[in-house]
C-alpha cells in the first residue's frame, strides 16, 4: 500500500516537473517570438546603423555646413571643422550641435593623413592641426563604427589631402 | 523486481527531461539564428566595403600633389601625364627625374598615407590601367596575388582618373581590389 502511494507520488512529481518544463519552453518560445517580431518591425521603421553612417558621411562631405563652398561637392573643409570648435568653445556644446543633426549617439573622428596627422585640434589650437574628434562622450553609447576615407580641403593652402573619417552611430 | 522497476522509472524520467532540454536548446538556437537576420548584415557589410573602397579611390585621385606646375595639381592629373608622356620623358617641371619616376614617387607617398589606416582583415591591391581602348597597367601597389582570388568577399572597385584640365573621351582608370583575408587563406589552402 505504502509502495503504491510512493509510486503515485513519484509519478505526480514527474508530471509536475514535465509541466514546469513545458511551461518554461513556452515562455522561452514566446520571448524569442516577441524579440523576433520586434526586430522585424524595427527594421521596417528604422534605418540600419550602416544607413545612418552613410547619411552622416554624405552630409559632412556634401552639405555646405561642413564641405568646401563651391560647385564641387565631396570635399570636407578643414576650417569649417575647426570653426565648430571656435564657435562653441565647450566640447559638449559642439557635440550637442552635431547631435541635433545626426542623432544623440553620434561620434566623429576626422584625420588628415598627410599633414599634422598626430596633432589634435582644439579651441586653443584650431589651426596647424590634423585630428578632429567630436562627441568623445558618446564613445560608450555608440554601437557601430564605420571607417571611410574623405577628401579634406584646406582653404588656407588651397590643397586637398587624403582624409580618414571614423563615424560612430 | 521492485529495484528494477525503480531504476526503469528513474531512467525514463531522466530521458524525458533530457528530451525536453534538447528541444528547449534547439528552439532557442533556431530563434537566435533567425532573430539576428544574417542576410541583411551581410548585404550591409558588402555595401559598406564597396563604399569604403570607393572612398579610398576618390580621396586618392582627388588629393593635391603639391606641384604648382599647370595641370599637375592632382593625382588624377599626374596619372594622365604618366599615360600621355613618353616613357623616359619629363613632366610637371621636374627636371631631375623622368615623368614616371616623379609620378611613382608622389603616388607611393600618397598610398603610404592611406595604408596607415586601412582596415585590418582585408588585403589590398591598387592598379592604374590605361584607358579601356588601350589596355595595360601603368602603376600598381599592394598584394597583386589577390587579383586572381575567387572569393565571395572579393571587391573590385573602379574609378576613372579624370584629370582636371582636359575633356577627353577615354581616361586611365584606377582599380582597387579588396579581398577578405579569410578568402585568401582558403585559396592558399586549396593550392
Amino acid at each position: 500500500m505504502i509502495m503504491k502511494k510512493r509510486k503515485g507520488q513519484e509519478r505526480m512529481l514527474e508530471l509536475i516537473a514535465s509541466l514546469v518544463f513545458i511551461a518554461l519552453l513556452l515562455l522561452v518560445l514566446q520571448f524569442f517570438m516577441a524579440q523576433y517580431y520586434a526586430h522585424k518591425i524595427n527594421l521596417l521603421f528604422h534605418e540600419t546603423s550602416y544607413e545612418k553612417a552613410i547619411k552622416v558621411y554624405r552630409a559632412i562631405a556634401g552639405d555646405q555646413l561642413f564641405s568646401r563652398s563651391s560647385m564641387e561637392t565631396g570635399y570636407l573643409d578643414q576650417t569649417k571643422l575647426s570653426s565648430l570648435l571656435l564657435m562653441y568653445k565647450d566640447e559638449n556644446k559642439v557635440c550637442d550641435f552635431l547631435s541635433s543633426f545626426f542623432g544623440s549617439s553620434i561620434y566623429l573622428n576626422v584625420v588628415n593623413l598627410e599633414k599634422n596627422s598626430d596633432v589634435d585640434c582644439s579651441y586653443e589650437h584650431p589651426i596647424n592641426c590634423g585630428v578632429w574628434e567630436f562627441c568623445k562622450r558618446n564613445k560608450k553609447k555608440v554601437k557601430n563604427y564605420y571607417d571611410l576615407y574623405i577628401s579634406l580641403y584646406d582653404p588656407l593652402t588651397e590643397k586637398t589631402y587624403v582624409g580618414y573619417v571614423k563615424i560612430g552611430v | 523486481m521492485l529495484n528494477k522497476d525503480k531504476v526503469r522509472g528513474g531512467q525514463s524520467g531522466a530521458v524525458f527531461i533530457l528530451v525536453i532540454l534538447i528541444i528547449v536548446v534547439a528552439v532557442v538556437a533556431v530563434f537566435l539564428t533567425y532573430s539576428y537576420n544574417n542576410t541583411e548584415l551581410e548585404v550591409n557589410n558588402k555595401a559598406y566595403i564597396h563604399n569604403y573602397g570607393a572612398s579610398i579611390l576618390l580621396s586618392f585621385l582627388r588629393s593635391s600633389t603639391g606641384n604648382t606646375y599647370p595641370d599637375c595639381s592632382k593625382v588624377s592629373d599626374l596619372i594622365f601625364k604618366l599615360y600621355s608622356s613618353p616613357p623616359e620623358g619629363k613632366c610637371c617641371g621636374v627636371g631631375d627625374k623622368t615623368c614616371k619616376e616623379y609620378v611613382y614617387e608622389v603616388m607611393n607617398e600618397k598610398w603610404k598615407a592611406i595604408e596607415s589606416r586601412l582596415k585590418r582583415g582585408y588585403v589590398y591591391y591598387l592598379e592604374i590601367n590605361k584607358p579601356q581602348s588601350n589596355l595595360g597597367v601603368i602603376y600598381k601597389v599592394g598584394n597583386e596575388s589577390i587579383k586572381e582570388v575567387k572569393g565571395i568577399n572579393k571587391f573590385i572597385i573602379k574609378q576613372e582618373a579624370i584629370p582636371s584640365h582636359v575633356s577627353y573621351v577615354d581616361y586611365p582608370y584606377a582599380v582597387l581590389y579588396i579581398v577578405d583575408k579569410r578568402d585568401l587563406n582558403a585559396e592558399e589552402k586549396k593550392i
